[in-house]
């Protein structure tokens, strides 16, 4: 799912682009259908997971759903607002259906993960950061040729519409 | 029951594996031609030291604490779900019940 997720972001520019919503769709499967061999500690988060995503999904559909159809963001209309805030209070109901109970101690154990998250990915842009500005500048591009030019003249005259 | 020192660690350290394995898989997926980034040094630097800070936190075999610190912190930022959904209600309330400015190219 990581790997697609990547290819995804890379764009249209690069031709792995295209197997990134495959892999992604791969990844979730093999995670939700294929759990095969796991030990008692994949159990345990394979169950969360699985919980997680029955609380979720209902939940991302409502608030799309709402979004298109508020007036901040789109044509406001009753019965497709109405119908976002269903899914999203059927959201809820599974929450208090499944977890029936909210501890201190389980959102500090959140709290402690999202504190390393955080000091992870700052630690990388540091890194990154600090090896990008050691590693100096890389040599000028080389001029545009006739044929480029024309090119780029071609495509800007066509966008903008000069002449 | 409260949180011990040490199992506060291995969750600090799952999360900091957590993330360096991802922004490892991620600078691996996008490489290319036209990157020079030397950006792997850092994830693997930061994903070794939270690696053995987890070793430290447990008794178990490498492999088995390696484990042990990822489902742990995929756990524990999941417990935080409600807090998420909680905030995001409220954004939502807000914009489709409370505000009727409508956000075009203009504004």
């Amino acid at each position: 799912m990581a790997i697609g997720n990547s290819f995804h972001r890379m764009g249209p520019s690069f031709e792995r682009g295209r197997f990134g919503f495959p892999l992604m769709l791969l990844g979730l499967t093999c995670l939700i259908l294929l759990p095969d061999e796991l030990t008692e500690r994949g159990i345990e988060l394979h169950e969360s997971i699985l919980q997680s995503v029955s609380i979720a999904l209902p939940f991302v559909i409502g608030a799309m759903i709402i979004l298109r159809n508020s007036p901040t963001y789109g044509e406001s209309s009753v019965p497709g607002l109405v119908s976002g805030w269903l899914l999203v209070t059927v959201s809820w109901a599974v929450l208090f259906y499944v977890r029936n109970s909210f501890s201190i101690l389980g959102i500090t154990r959140g709290v402690l993960s999202i504190l390393g998250v955080f000091s992870s990915l700052v630690a990388i842009i540091i890194g990154s950061l600090l090896i990008e500005r050691t590693s100096g500048l890389s040599n000028e591009s080389d001029p545009l040729s006739n044929e480029e030019e024309v090119l780029v003249r071609t495509i800007l005259e066509r966008r903008l519409g000069g002449d | 029951m409260g949180l011990g020192f040490s199992e506060a660690l291995l969750l600090v350290s799952g999360g900091c594996l957590l993330f360096s394995s991802l922004a490892l898989i991620h600078f691996a997926s996008c490489y290319n031609q036209h990157n020079r980034s030397l950006a792997f040094s850092s994830t693997i630097v930061i994903g070794t030291v939270s690696f053995y800070s987890a070793i430290n936190s447990t008794n178990y075999s490498k492999s088995e604490s390696l484990e042990i610190a990822m489902t742990s912190a995929i756990i524990g930022l999941l417990e935080l779900l409600p807090i998420f959904l909680a905030v995001t209600t409220l954004v939502l309330f807000r914009i489709s019940l409370l505000t009727n400015r409508s956000v075009d190219a203009s504004s």
